[in-house]
């Protein structure tokens, strides 16, 4: 096989090999597409990549700057704003270069500590659960792609304000036995998961309105259910779609445990564009990592795109559209996210949770794991909080939720970068995914990928 | 099991009518040799190694069952100690292999409680450690819970008296255990009620026994509120008061139980067990204390009980004949 492309034909070229593109992949090749797939970076994944504590310190200084142009790393009380790229040789050199203020050598100490283990943490930028019951793990189990991967239960669903954290009820009994609720607060909730565990018809108004009147909720039983249950972060949700969220999660515990969410071992965003790429290899996807995508030409038969490798002839192509080159970061679409290692599994050694901090009408959305999923060695917890909003608006407001529940324990590294939406105009024969959403789980990520393969199937599509 | 289909069987193939048919003529001579034996009163070593065949594959003959222990007691290993130790802590285990084919054998149990009655050293607490994994499993399943209480029993008769309450704590905290696990075990609750007079007899003075009391009626407010319609609460519930001596005491309950059902009501308005027990709470109320009851809740009473008669049909004689009564007893207040 030679390792240059000489004008080949294919039907569909990828670009990018995030979750979404990997599925569309998969599901193209595996309904006869020739499929050519490429990833800018040396690993797959994307933005749903999983890396080493190097790698993802690798990623910081090598990142896409328009999409993610502000990232500060605190290590102690040291602060580096990692604000341009840089080599990667010599990473912790490299790392104190940024160095704005605090303690510098004791920040180099400590990351040499860290790094001893670094093959110990696996890093998501952009890290995500997968419900019990829903499109993704359908999708997952019935392409086999369970086989490949290994998922721990999330063991407990937190509501979290500044007086502190408060567990979720996420059964009869858990609802029975709960010592905070009262006997009030219990039968309303009884009979909420009853009631939309088996769907209601057409509800109407918002979902926080049918909370207050339908089922009386007040307080914070009403938060619990629309916050940490239906998950309603920006946007008020509609009736219908908190309707379903809740019905969704109230029919996914039970299905493999007593949880509502799997988290993956070892990364699931990278796990299941990894698996997507190997089932689209087995059918005979061709893959090339380290690519650019140098220029594209629209002809009469689609496109000819130059590659460093060489040159195709595609006939369509499915893009992540962080690949758009003219991109301009869309600036009300941001997203902060802060991911930060605790010196002490405060929740639990073990243990995996899913939160939500609630703070003067802000959201944050948070993400509690351990060496339980692989994600930091034992002894320590990794914890994940992301909110709408730049960073320069929301850095405190994270860094409240993550003390809020870290409580005792320190954060001895802790990374804070906000992600701008890279969006690009429609093209005839160019279909662009999407970039992962501020929703805790896959079904947004499986959605993503079956709007863009209906769309390749519409009969009016060009060929 | 509680809450499982029956899984539907499938038309048997061909091969698989030719198998059974071997396997049933097998069954039938390996009967056949079993039954001779009995007849002719032969006791030996060879003919319980037979009687374990067969058991194996058929666990409800209790003939044989009965068989199997006559030929025990004939064996001369029998009258020496150790060794009748040896043998029965091997039947024993034999037991354990085949009591998970099917849990509600009843003959299987009873030749488990001989085997233990008849060991020089039977080991109790293991046993009480099997039941618990046994319960475990299918939480509801009585023959458990009756072989559990037996063990109990079995275990207080080896110790003092202190022992024996520390027992009853026990047995207690493991009924609280499954509650929490699933307030809707029937089971759990019925054996609680067993072993509450005992605990509350532990009790050192009047405020602890209140303490007591006031926990139970919160376990059980926490199971109504969590499920309205599932009964085992209620009749927890009607038993707590039933044990009530003091009159005085008693009305107060009474009172309590109409107020808290009446707050349920009010998230609950067409829950068939909440208004009965309502009902049920007002008439108890009234023959206690004649007069205390006023005409608005006996009004109330008749209202609800022509709303059970849309709610609960099943029953609607039922309430038919106490509205009836209740007309008759409280004069004209229709």
């Amino acid at each position: 096989m030679s390792d240059h492309l000489d004008n080949e034909h294919f039907d569909t070229l990828i670009v990018g090999t995030g979750a979404t593109e990997s599925i569309i992949a998969n599901e193209l090749s595996a309904a006869g597409h020739k499929v050519l797939h490429i990833d800018r970076n040396s690993y797959y994944g994307g933005p749903n990549a999983c890396f080493s504590l190097s790698g993802f310190l690798t990623w910081t200084l090598t990142r896409d700057f328009r999409q993610v142009p502000q990232l500060d790393l605190h290590i102690g009380n040291g602060l580096f704003a990692i604000d341009k790229p840089g080599p990667i040789e010599s990473l912790t050199a490299q790392l104190m270069t940024y160095h704005k203020e605090g303690d510098l050598s004791t920040a180099q100490e400590t990351l040499d500590g860290l790094l001893a283990n670094d093959r110990a943490y696996m890093v998501e930028p952009v890290p995500k659960l997968v419900l019990c019951r829903g499109n993704m793990i359908d999708l997952l189990v019935d392409q086999g792609v369970g086989d490949f991967m290994r998922f721990r239960g999330v063991d407990h669903n937190y509501l979290v304000t500044r007086q502190g954290l408060e567990r979720v009820p996420e059964s009869k009994e858990d609802i029975f036995a709960s010592t905070s609720l009262t006997l009030v607060e219990k039968r309303k909730l009884m009979r909420l998961m009853t009631t939309l565990g088996a769907n209601l018809e057409k509800p109407e108004g918002s979902f926080s309105q049918l909370l207050a009147q339908q089922f009386k909720l007040t307080g914070k039983l009403h938060d619990t259910v629309l916050y940490a249950v239906a998950r309603q972060t920006g946007y008020e949700l509609s009736a219908q779609e908190g309707c379903d969220r809740v019905y969704k999660y109230v029919n996914s515990i039970g299905r493999y445990g007593r949880m509502a969410y799997l988290c993956a071992q070892y990364g699931g965003g990278s796990e299941i564009a990894q698996s997507f790429c190997r089932l689209c290899a087995v059918t005979g996807g061709t893959y090339i990592l380290d690519e650019k995508l140098e220029c594209i030409e629209p002809n009469e038969d689609g496109f000819k795109v130059s590659l460093r490798r060489g040159t195709a002839q595609v006939s369509r192509i499915v893009m992540d559209p962080g690949y758009y080159s003219p991109n301009s970061a869309a600036l009300d679409s941001v997203v902060s996210r802060a991911v930060c290692i605790l010196d002490n599994p405060v929740l639990g050694t073990d243990t995996t949770c899913v939160l939500t901090f609630l703070d003067e009408g802000s959201v944050v959305s948070l993400l509690y794991v351990t060496s339980a999923t692989m994600a930091v060695p034992e002894g320590q917890a990794l914890m994940y909080a992301w909110t709408e909003g730049t960073i320069a608006s929301t850095k405190p407001l994270l860094q409240r939720a993550v003390g809020v529940v870290a409580q005792q324990a320190n954060v001895v590294l802790s990374v804070f970068f906000e992600v701008r939406e890279l969006t690009a105009p429609a093209t005839d024969g160019i279909f662009y995914t999407s970039q992962p959403d501020t929703s805790v789980d896959f079904e947004s990520t499986y959605d993503a990928a079956q709007q863009v393969l209906s769309m390749i199937n519409k009969p009016d599509t060009r060929i | 099991m509680h809450g499982r289909r029956r899984q539907t069987t499938q038309e048997p193939t061909v091969d698989e009518r030719e198998q059974n048919k071997q396997r049933v003529e097998k069954y039938c001579a390996l009967n056949g040799l079993v039954m001779n034996n009995r007849a002719q009163k032969v006791f030996s070593k060879d003919a319980l190694e037979t009687t374990k065949r067969l058991l194996d594959l058929n666990t409800e003959l209790h003939t044989v069952w009965n068989y199997r222990r006559e030929i025990f007691t004939h064996l001369d290993d029998w009258q020496d100690e150790e060794k009748r130790q040896e043998m029965l802590e091997t039947e024993l285990a034999f037991l354990l292999e085949i009591i998970m084919k099917n849990i509600k054998s009843y003959w299987m149990w009873n030749h488990r409680i001989w085997a233990l009655q008849s060991l020089p050293r039977p080991g109790w607490e293991r046993e009480l450690g099997l039941v618990a994994k046994l319960l475990s499993v299918d939480a509801r399943n009585f023959h458990g819970w009756d072989y559990r209480r037996f063990v109990v029993k079995q275990l207080k008769k080896n110790v003092d008296v202190d022992g024996q309450l520390e027992v009853d704590a026990r047995e207690f905290a493991f009924t609280t255990e499954q509650i929490n696990k699933d307030c809707a075990n029937h089971a759990a609750w019925h054996n609680r009620s067993k072993l509450f007079p005992a605990v509350l007899n532990m009790a050192k003075n009047e405020p602890e026994r209140q303490g007591l009391f006031k926990k139970e009626f919160d376990m059980i407010l926490n199971a109504i509120y969590t499920d309205p319609d599932d009964q085992n609460a209620w009749l927890y519930y009607d038993w707590l008061l039933g044990i009530q001596e003091n009159g005085e005491e008693k009305r107060k309950l009474l009172r309590d139980k109409v107020a808290t059902i009446r707050e349920l009501l009010e998230l609950e308005e067409d829950s068939k067990w909440p208004m009965i027990e309502l009902v049920g709470a007002l008439i108890a109320l009234e023959q206690q204390n004649p007069g205390s009851v006023t005409s608005d809740e006996k009004k109330e009473c008749l209202d609800i009980l022509s709303r059970l008669k849309e709610v609960d049909t099943y029953h609607i004689g039922r309430y038919k004949d106490m509205s009836k009564t209740m007309s008759q007893q409280w004069g004209g207040i229709c």
